[in-house]
């Protein structure tokens, strides 16, 4: 019965640590598994964004307007096409070039906002009639814009029937169509349209707008909190308020903001439906727990005796917020505004019924619009969902989240610093 | 050292996944992204790319079937168009017979192009350039601006249009309104018109009966300074049509405060949109994608002119990825849409 010994009890031990060494590992492995899952569905999701969009995301993408403006040009209604010919000589040649040597114009392939291609004039000869084709509607006449892109040409042919070469049947076609035309009947010059310009100006305004209405509210509630307020249960109530509301869905919000300012605003300025000013004060809604949160959480990290110190040099209280405790949260009034910003962009649920969802040729501040937020809702509900610019528009926003929060940590960074100090 | 190696595979390995995933066949590689995948250790990761069964057909596999939502002019074409008319208007599927429905032409073409095994049906108008869906030919005619204009390709319908009736229905500017509702009905018959509607993939049988020139002598108001808003409902098929057309229209009229606004969001929305109104406020044209049916046309008074302005074809699509089909007919689409034809081996087999 000797065997029975100590030995075999160490091993036991050993035995118990392996297996726990194998627990270990396995629970480990899973935290590890699951966050590595987070970060794959992350790049997945940014992955998708960016490959999907950034072709798409041109500088003209992001200046020009959603809708198309289109101008149709004609010879004028007494042309006559000179048998001689013209002196095209003044035209420089290129390779990537093509030419139409009947009427004396250069036309190159570019790129639509959809990315198909479509063809621009980039060249005109002096002499060419082009230089004389009138616009359609008022018969003056106008030089071809540089930034408009020729969606067809309708010519007349000898015989007095008309002939049109699209766009998309490619330039070959548009220049041997061009050969067999004695007069141009319409040649409709187009816009590159589908752009963000408006949305993105909309966006800038709101912004604007919302921190203008939200920050004095939200500070002012911070200070009341974190400084006058007293630790008593209706303190304790309006605290947990404010945290209830930074809970509730931001949709809700966009129902008060429809139900309750777009009627307030409409009284006040004659206006009707959604607006810039009725889309910011329900941001401001939306916003005023996070602004409260983050000032008040920065108005407590003031030391106690700095506030003393200042009461008992004979300062009021007044006097005292404005020069001790605003200076000294300013990292959190900082913070609260980015955070804000970031919202603001992010934001489409509410804004659909706050602010509208009409994509107008210019950001106006008596009728709806779009942020980016809703151009990208706007543009998938359409008969032709556009996933690629929504995309375009995603790697926007995402950028200036990126920047935004990037921007906070270096606010803290910097004022953790100087606390140090 | 070793962890930041893990992470260095971890992102290749995700990048990686990204692009294969992100790539839409319709387009081409970014080539200002670099390509990340050289680092070492990532050619133990499977590309989605080889797995079996993704470049190639699997027959075996079940007809994923993707029908319009009740109430699309499409819908109703195609079915009556192959004879299986019970689901032309109401979701009276066979039992056990699920269809996933898409809500537009573009829901539609997205859906199927990314389903190997779906088979659907939209707009010819539509398909364009799309190279993630194929387009049948049905009764072995290829849908073409030729084959609907000769009639051989049956599956084709017109896009109607109709108008408000101005002088019983009380409305400010009435009079205004109802010029530039008839003008910009018949902008559809001048040459100008006609070119909108094709360079928007409609196709026009009609030969042109005025130029833009005439129509601007003919209705006044368009080169006057009168300030008129125009509002159009009913068909999101005609959509690309209709903003084509209203682009031109406005853009190049003398006057340049009309303005016309497109909020297309079905064929049933068409006459209900000019005689009842949408949330109290009467459209002044309506757009189908179908004809006007007999309920439909109870409800309109002789004022309520309307009729065709072009005509579309709808057309079976399946993905591309998909290579045991290109032609079909009204009978096997019925018994794919029944659910009698369960698997693509079936269909192919009863081709």
């Amino acid at each position: 019965m000797k065997e029975k010994n100590p030995i075999n009890f160490t091993k036991l031990i050993e035995r118990n640590i392996k297996n726990r060494k194998y627990k270990d590992g396995l629970t480990n492995g899973s935290t590890f598994l699951f966050s590595l899952l987070c970060v794959v569905v992350l790049c997945l999701v940014i992955g998708y964004v960016i490959f999907t969009g950034a072709n798409y995301l041109t500088p003209g993408f992001i200046t020009s307007n959603y809708s198309q403006s289109s101008v149709a040009l004609r010879t004028s209604k007494d042309f006559v096409f000179d048998e001689n010919g013209y002196d095209y000589s003044d035209l420089e040649r290129f390779e990537d070039v093509s030419y139409s040597e009947k009427w004396g114009i250069g036309l190159q392939y570019g790129k639509d906002n959809n990315q198909n291609n479509v063809i621009y004039v980039v060249q005109i000869s002096e002499n060419s009639p082009f230089n004389e084709l009138v616009r359609r509607d008022d018969g003056t006449n106008f030089k071809i814009p540089t930034d408009m892109y020729l969606s067809y040409i309708t010519v007349q042919t000898e015989l007095g029937t008309y002939k049109t070469a699209f766009s998309d049947d490619g330039i070959d076609n548009m220049i041997s169509t061009l050969d067999s035309a004695v007069s141009i009947y319409d040649s409709n010059f187009l816009s590159l349209g589908g752009g963000i310009s408006t949305s993105l100006i909309t966006t800038c305004w709101l912004i604007l707008f919302t921190l203008i209405f939200s920050l004095p509210l939200g500070i002012g509630g911070a200070i009341y909190l974190g400084y006058y307020a007293k630790d008593n249960k209706v303190t304790r109530i309006i605290r947990s308020l404010v945290d209830m509301s930074s809970g509730i869905p931001s949709i809700i919000f966009g129902l008060v903001g429809a139900a309750i300012f777009i009627p307030f605003v409409g009284s006040m300025t004659g206006t009707t439906g959604g607006n810039i000013f009725t889309g910011a004060l329900t941001m401001t809604l939306i916003l005023l727990p996070t602004i409260v949160k983050t000032v008040e959480e920065s108005i407590k990290t003031i030391p106690k005796s700095m506030i003393s110190a200042s009461l008992a040099l004979g300062a009021s209280n007044t006097e005292t917020i404005f020069k001790i405790v605003l200076p000294n949260s300013i990292d959190g009034i900082l913070n609260a505004a980015i955070l804000g910003i970031g919202r603001t962009i992010g934001e489409s649920a509410a804004l659909v019924f706050a602010l509208g969802t009409f994509i107008t040729a210019a950001p106006s501040f008596t009728s709806g619009n779009t942020t980016l937020a809703v151009h990208i809702w706007y543009i998938l509900a359409g008969e032709y969902p556009a996933y690629e610019q929504a995309c375009a528009i995603s790697i926007m926003i995402f950028c200036v989240v990126v920047i935004l929060s990037l921007l906070t940590k270096l606010i803290n960074y910097l004022f953790k610093r100087k606390r140090e100090k | 050292m070793k962890k930041v190696l893990l992470a260095c595979a971890l992102l290749a390995s995700c990048s990686l996944l990204a692009t294969s995933c992100g790539n839409t066949p319709n387009q081409p590689d970014n080539p200002d992204i670099p390509d990340q995948g050289e680092k070492p250790g990532d050619d133990d990761n499977p590309n989605e790319d080889d797995k079996p069964g993704d470049d190639t057909f699997d027959t075996s596999r079940n007809v994923n079937l993707y029908s319009r939502e009740a109430g699309s002019g499409t819908r109703e074409c195609f079915f009556e168009g192959i004879g299986y008319g019970d689901v032309a208007k109401e979701d009276n599927w066979e039992e056990g017979v699920t269809v996933s429905s898409p809500t537009s032409n573009g829901d539609m073409m997205s859906q199927v192009g990314s389903d190997p095994y779906g088979i659907g049906y939209c707009s010819l108008d539509g398909i364009g350039e799309n190279k993630s869906i194929k387009a049948l030919s049905y009764d072995g005619i290829t849908p073409t601006e030729e084959t609907v204009i000769d009639g051989s390709y049956a599956l084709q319908r017109n896009f109607n249009y109709v108008i408000r009736d101005y002088k019983s229905t009380t409305v400010e500017n009435g009079e205004a309104r109802s010029q530039v509702a008839h003008a910009f009905i018949e902008f559809f018959s001048t040459v100008e018109g006609q070119v909108q509607i094709q360079s928007a993939g409609g196709i026009v049988t009609e030969a042109p009966t005025k130029t833009f020139e005439d129509l601007i002598e003919e209705y006044p108001i368009l080169s006057g300074s009168e300030t008129v808003q125009l509002y159009t409902c009913g068909s999101t098929s005609v959509e690309k049509v209709l903003n084509a057309s209203i682009t031109y229209f406005t853009n190049n009229i003398p006057n340049k405060n009309i303005t016309i606004s497109a909020s297309q969001t079905g064929s049933g929305a068409a006459v209900t949109g000019i005689t009842e109104g949408n949330s109290g406020t009467l459209a002044d044209i309506g757009f189908l994608s179908r004809e006007i049916n007999d309920g439909e046309l109870a409800k309109l008074t002789d004022e309520n002119i309307h009729g065709a302005m072009c005509v579309d074809a709808v057309v079976a699509i399946v993905n591309s990825k998909n290579t045991s089909v290109s032609d079909i007919n009204g009978e096997t689409l019925t018994s794919i849409y029944k659910g009698e034809l369960k698997t693509w081996a079936d269909i192919v087999k009863a081709l």
